[in-house]
């Protein structure tokens, strides 16, 4: 599941409507937004740093944030 | 005028070479079909039956001054509303395209005319190979002619209601997350997705430059040699084209599969929701398999997870990158159902797509890795048989992806054929996937198979 919250879900929406050049109709904003959350749960694999083991770039990932590390 | 149903790919090539069956004859055949049908099952778009009778003509013209001529000659084919053919529309089903004249002709269809078939129009599809049945179109919907109140599957609806009625023997589709598989499997016929680049997609029109693969949907596997056989081949203008040499699709066909190794991804069927009925056919599929001499095994794929974050996100971002001019300037001219499928493009990042294709590419050599110990595996390619028009999803984003977009993450050659019947009379269906340009062994297992099984004799009571 995302850890979005559903204010930060609501202006990624708009802005990703916004960027794509989008005018959605007012009655289907709710229907589309539904389906943006279940996106966003799909896409939640590609954020799993363990889904990319034959990347150089795993390292990064392995390295403790900063705030970890204090 | 008969409106008995065309027979398959080779056997009217067999019938025409031992001179019980002009190409005429034929054409006349296909032609009667469509006028009978095609008023209640909606695969066609577009007719031409000037050009069908004028290539037929000139087949049995060249057969009667005894001029060598290839086994398809004369025969006829259709096409998915996708591909070009020089004069002709190709409208994608979109009020979008009305009046896209095409300039130029596919190479699929080049090939084809190549080798002397009769080309005989322009199939239904859903909208630009996305969306769903929907009244906002602007032609009608194809029919599953097994119960029409019952999807025919999708995009490559009207190739699989043209072919499974009888209307043709071949039709091309399209295939970016199943299309050409899911249409061939509700509608109980034979349908294949090469491995990315074996057939050219130029004169096709784009969906997902690296997901869409073109490919043949026919009465049986054999028919779907013959086909193979004139369409494969490498094409410059296709810039995923792949320069590897054509086998022969035929010669292979009836080797049999004892010996050969088979995966059976049979633990998948609970995370994807298998109905009983399919399993029990999916079961009775592999066991056929065993009988006839095949080493069957169990085996894990790729978490459906994964394989679907990585296929649709692809999908969506490529899509959404051929549409949003479209999407920006004439939003209205879409069907509702496609607009909103090709709007979620718009919510993926550049981050999302980057990372997709990176686990693509893991996960494509992760079935890889499968496909180095088995010559071939088994996997469910739908749920259950078709459901109702009436029950069809139509949110942006489904519930229920498609299973088979997993081959098409992957590349490898994918093949669907009919593997029983439901309580109600529906296909239930087998797919097999094979080692990329591996289509040779991919359709002698799937051969070998129906065979056995004879499935394939069932046709639809219309």
């Amino acid at each position: 599941m995302t850890d979005y919250t559903e204010a930060e879900i609501d202006a990624d929406f708009e802005s990703a409507l916004r960027r794509g050049g989008i005018r959605l109709a007012p009655e289907r904003r709710s229907v589309l937004r539904e389906s943006y959350v279940r996106y966003l749960d799909m896409v939640s694999v590609l954020d799993d740093a363990q889904s990319y083991t034959d990347e150089p770039a795993l390292t990064l990932h392995l390295l403790p944030t900063p705030e970890a590390a204090r | 005028m008969s409106t008995r149903p065309v027979p398959g790919l080779a056997e009217a090539a067999r019938e025409i070479a031992a001179g019980h069956l002009s190409a005429s004859e034929l054409v006349e055949t296909s032609i009667a079909r469509i006028a009978a049908l095609d008023p209640a099952l909606h695969a066609f778009i577009e007719v031409t039956p000037d050009r069908a009778r004028a290539a037929a003509a000139k087949a049995d013209a060249a057969r009667q001054s005894g001029q060598s001529t290839g086994g398809l000659n004369g025969i006829p084919y259709a096409l998915k509303d996708l591909y070009d053919v020089a004069g002709l529309r190709t409208t994608c089903h979109s009020r979008l395209l009305l009046q896209n004249m095409a300039d130029s002709t596919s190479s699929a269809a080049e090939r084809l005319d190549g080798a002397g078939m009769a080309f005989l129009g322009k199939l239904s599809t859903h909208e630009f190979a996305t969306g769903t049945p929907s009244p906002e179109l602007p032609f009608p919907n194809a029919r599953n002619p097994w119960n029409t109140a019952h999807f025919a599957g999708g995009s490559s609806s009207g190739s699989a209601v043209a072919v499974a009625s009888g209307m043709i023997p071949l039709a091309m589709g399209t295939d970016t997350g199943g299309s050409i598989r899911l249409p061939a499997a509700y509608c109980g016929i034979v349908g294949l997705k090469p491995t990315y680049g074996r057939l050219s997609r130029h004169g096709v029109v784009p969906l997902s430059f690296s997901m869409d693969h073109a490919g043949p949907l026919t009465r049986t596997v054999e028919d779907c040699a013959y086909a193979m056989q004139v369409l494969a081949g490498y094409d410059p203008r296709d810039p995923g084209s792949a320069d590897q040499l054509v086998p022969d699709y035929l010669a292979e066909l009836p080797l049999g599969v004892k010996g050969l190794r088979i995966g059976y991804a049979r633990d998948f069927h609970a995370e994807a929701g298998i109905g009983a009925e399919q399993e029990a056919a999916l079961d009775a599929a592999a066991d056929v398999l065993r009988e006839l001499g095949a080493d069957v095994e169990e085996v894990t794929l790729p978490s459906r997870a994964r394989f679907d974050a990585a296929g649709w996100t692809v999908i969506h971002g490529e899509w959404f990158a051929v549409h949003q001019r479209d999407l920006r300037h004439r939003l209205d001219q879409y069907a509702t159902p496609t607009r909103e499928r090709l709007i979620m493009g718009a919510f993926v990042t550049g981050p999302d797509y980057v990372r997709a294709q990176r686990l693509r590419r893991i996960v494509m050599h992760e079935v890889d890795a499968l496909l180095q110990r088995y010559d071939a595996l088994i996997v469910a390619p739908i749920t259950g048989p078709a459901p109702l028009v009436a029950d069809i999803e139509d949110t942006p984003l489904r519930r229920d992806m498609p299973l088979t977009v997993l081959f098409n993450a992957t590349g490898h050659p994918a093949i669907t054929l009919p593997c029983g019947f439901s309580a109600d009379g529906l296909p239930l269906s087998l797919q097999l996937a094979g080692g990329w340009f591996g289509e040779a062994r991919l359709m002698r297992i799937a051969h070998a198979y129906e065979q056995a099984a004879g499935w394939h004799t069932r046709r639809p009571a219309i």
